[in-house]
C-alpha cells in the first residue's frame, strides 16, 4: 500500500489504523511520539519507566482504537491513557527521588545528573502540596502547556470541573510558595 | 504574591523538557511484534510500512531493555548547551582490538565541563551481546597540545588531574552490535586546549554473569572546534551584598555549560561551612555536590572556594542572586549583567 503520509491529518491516520491499517497506526504513533515521551517523563524519572509507560500505552491503543467514536478526540485519549498508565508505575514503584545515586569523585553509572535530579526534587516539594488530581491538571497546564479544554478533553471531565481543581491548586500553590519565600 | 507572579513563577518552574523521544526503533519493534501476533492469529500477509525505520531484530512486546539518555549527557544545563549547537561531532574510524571497536561520536569542551561520546562495537563471538549490561573504559587518560593533564585515572592524584570530578552514563544499546555511554569529566577551569588526546589500554564489558577485560591500544587525537577554545562567557558586576560580613564573592561567571562563583578571600574554617545557593529567573540551584569545589590556599592565611551551578548562557539571567549562610552571616548578593 501506498500513500504520502504527509498529507494525511491526523484523523484520516486514525480511520485507517481503525480500519487494520498497520502502516497507518505506526505513523499516527510516530506523530504522537515525542508528546507521549515528553508527557511521561514530567512525572517518572527513569528511562526504563518512561518507556514501559510509552509501551503499555502503546498497546492499549492497538487493542482498543477501533472503539474510538470521535477520531478528533485521538490525541487526548491517547495522552489519558498515557497518564494513567504513569500514574500505575507510580503507585507500583513508589517513585521517590531520595534513591537516586550521586557522583563519586571517580566512577558513577547514575543515569541522571545530579541537577537534573535536583531540579525535579524541587518541583516535587513544590507539588506536594497538592493532591493527585491537582498535580495531574497543573502538570499538564504548566508544563506541557495544554489549554483547560484539552485537559478536560484528556481526563474526560468538564471544563468547568477541570477549572474549579485548577483554582483550587493555584490557592494551595501559592500558600505553599509564600511560606516558604520562594519568591523573590 | 499576585496571580501573574504565580502564573510567572509555575511557568518557570516546569522547565520545557520537550524533546525527541529516544525510542523511536523500540517502539518500531514493539509494534511490529503487535502486528504479527495478530497476523498470525488472522493469517493474513504482513505489509511492510514504507516509513519504518528500523531494521534489526529486537525482543517483541513485554521485553525491555537497559536503557540511558540518548543525549550526550542527561544534565539539563549540558543539554541546553547541545541544543544550543554547543557540541562537536566527530567522524572517525573505529579502533580495533579483541573484538571490541571504539570510537569517539561526539564532545563538547568548555571551562567546567568536558562530555565525551564513545561508540563501541561488538563483535559477538567475543561476547554474547545479549548480556551485556555495561561497558566501561579503564584507565583513561586525556591530554592536551601542551601536555595539560585533563584526566588520568590510570595514575590518579588530586594535584595533577585538572578534573576534579568524573564519570560515566551507563551504556545505551544503538543497535545490535553497538553501544554508546558518555564520560564526563568536571572543573574549575579546564584550559582552552585545541587538541585532545585520548589514551587507554582496557575496557571492561560488565556481563550477567562476569565481567570481560579487553586489552588494546586505543588512541584517539581530537581538534577541539574553535568556538570551544575560545568560549564564549558572560561576566556580572555585583550591585550590591557584597560588602558586608567576612565572606566575598569574588567572581561570577556564566558559561556555556555552567555557572562559577567563586568566594573567598578568607580562612579556611570559614570556607568549610557555608551553604550556597543561587537564584536566576526564579530559580533556585543549588550548588554542583558532584564537583570537588576545594579550597584553594593562595598564600599563608588567605583561601578561596569554587562552585558551580546548572546555569548557563543560554537560561540569559539578567540577574544573578547568591544566598550565602553561615553560622554568623546570612547575606544575599546581586549581581547584574555586565
Amino acid at each position: 500500500m501506498e500513500y504520502n503520509a504527509k498529507d494525511m491529518s491526523l484523523e484520516e491516520l486514525v480511520r485507517r489504523a481503525k480500519r487494520k491499517d498497520d502502516a497507518s497506526f505506526t505513523i499516527l504513533i510516530h506523530k504522537i511520539e515525542n508528546e507521549m515521551y515528553s508527557l511521561a517523563k514530567m512525572r517518572l524519572y527513569e528511562n526504563e519507566d518512561i518507556y514501559e509507560a510509552m509501551q503499555n500505552s502503546i498497546i492499549l491503543i492497538y487493542k482498543n482504537i477501533k472503539k474510538l467514536k470521535d477520531e478528533k478526540l485521538f490525541r487526548t485519549w491517547a495522552m489519558r491513557i498515557l497518564i494513567n498508565e504513569s500514574l500505575k508505575i507510580i503507585k507500583k514503584k513508589k517513585i521517590d527521588l531520595e534513591k537516586y545515586t550521586t557522583f563519586d569523585e571517580k566512577t558513577s553509572v547514575s543515569d541522571y545528573r545530579i541537577d537534573e535530579i535536583e531540579s525535579r526534587k524541587n518541583l516535587e516539594c513544590l507539588l506536594k502540596c497538592l493532591n493527585e488530581s491537582e498535580k495531574v491538571v497543573i502538570t499538564l497546564y504548566y508544563g506541557k502547556k495544554y489549554t483547560t479544554k484539552d485537559i478536560a478533553e484528556i481526563l474526560a471531565e468538564s471544563e468547568g470541573t477541570i477549572k474549579s481543581r485548577m483554582s483550587r491548586a493555584r490557592l494551595k500553590l501559592k500558600k505553599y510558595i509564600e511560606e516558604e519565600h520562594l519568591y523573590e | 504574591m499576585n496571580n501573574n507572579e504565580l502564573d510567572e513563577f509555575l511557568k518557570k518552574s516546569f522547565k520545557d523538557d520537550s524533546c525527541d523521544s529516544p525510542f523511536t526503533d523500540e517502539i518500531d519493534n514493539l509494534m511490529n511484534g503487535l502486528y504479527k501476533k495478530r497476523k498470525r492469529r488472522n493469517k493474513f500477509l504482513l505489509a511492510i510500512p514504507i516509513l519504518l525505520v528500523s531494521t534489526t531484530a529486537f525482543a517483541v512486546a513485554y521485553n525491555t531493555f537497559n536503557l540511558s539518555s540518548v543525549n550526550i549527557d542527561s544534565s539539563s544545563a549540558i543539554e541546553l548547551a547541545v541544543q544550543n549547537g554547543y557540541i562537536q561531532h566527530v567522524d572517525m574510524e573505529m579502533q580495533t582490538f579483541e573484538g571490541v571497536g571504539i570510537k569517539v561520536e561526539r564532545f563538547l569542551m568548555d571551562d567546567i565541563n568536558l562530555d565525551i561520546t564513545f561508540k563501541y562495537k561488538v563483535d559477538n563471538n567475543t561476547v554474547n551481546i545479549d548480556d551485556i549490561k555495561d561497558l566501561s573504559i579503564q584507565d583513561i587518560i586525556i591530554y592536551d597540545e601542551n601536555n595539560n593533564i585533563i584526566h588520568n585515572s590510570k595514575n590518579y592524584s588530586y594535584e595533577n588531574n585538572l578534573s576534579k570530578a568524573t564519570g560515566h552514563t551507563k551504556v545505551k544499546k544503538i543497535s545490535n552490535e553497538t553501544f554508546e555511554n558518555t564520560f564526563f569529566a568536571q572543573a574549575n577551569n579546564f584550559p582552552n586546549s585545541q587538541k585532545l588526546y585520548i589514551e587507554f589500554e582496557t575496557v571492561n564489558l560488565n556481563c550477567k554473569k562476569a565481567t570481560k577485560k579487553i586489552n588494546g591500544k586505543w588512541k584517539f587525537e581530537l581538534d577541539v572546534p574553535e568556538n570551544m577554545v575560545n568560549r564564549e562567557e558572560v561576566s556580572y558586576k555585583c550591585t550590591s551584598g557584597n560588602n558586608e560580613g567576612n565572606i566575598i564573592v569574588n567572581e561570577v561567571k556564566l558559561t556555556n555549560t555552567g555557572l562559577i562563583v567563586q568566594i573567598g578571600p578568607n580562612s579556611e574554617e570559614l570556607l568549610n561551612n557555608i551553604d550556597i545557593e543561587v537564584i536566576a529567573n526564579n530559580k533556585k540551584y543549588k550548588a554542583n555536590n558532584n564537583l570537588y569545589s576545594d579550597i584553594e590556599n593562595i598564600n599563608s592565611n588567605k583561601f578561596k572556594r569554587t562552585y558551580s551551578f546548572n546555569l548557563t548562557i543560554y537560561d540569559e539571567p539578567n540577574e544573578i542572586i547568591i544566598k550565602i549562610k553561615n553560622d554568623k552571616e546570612n547575606k544575599k548578593i546581586v549581581f547584574t549583567r555586565n
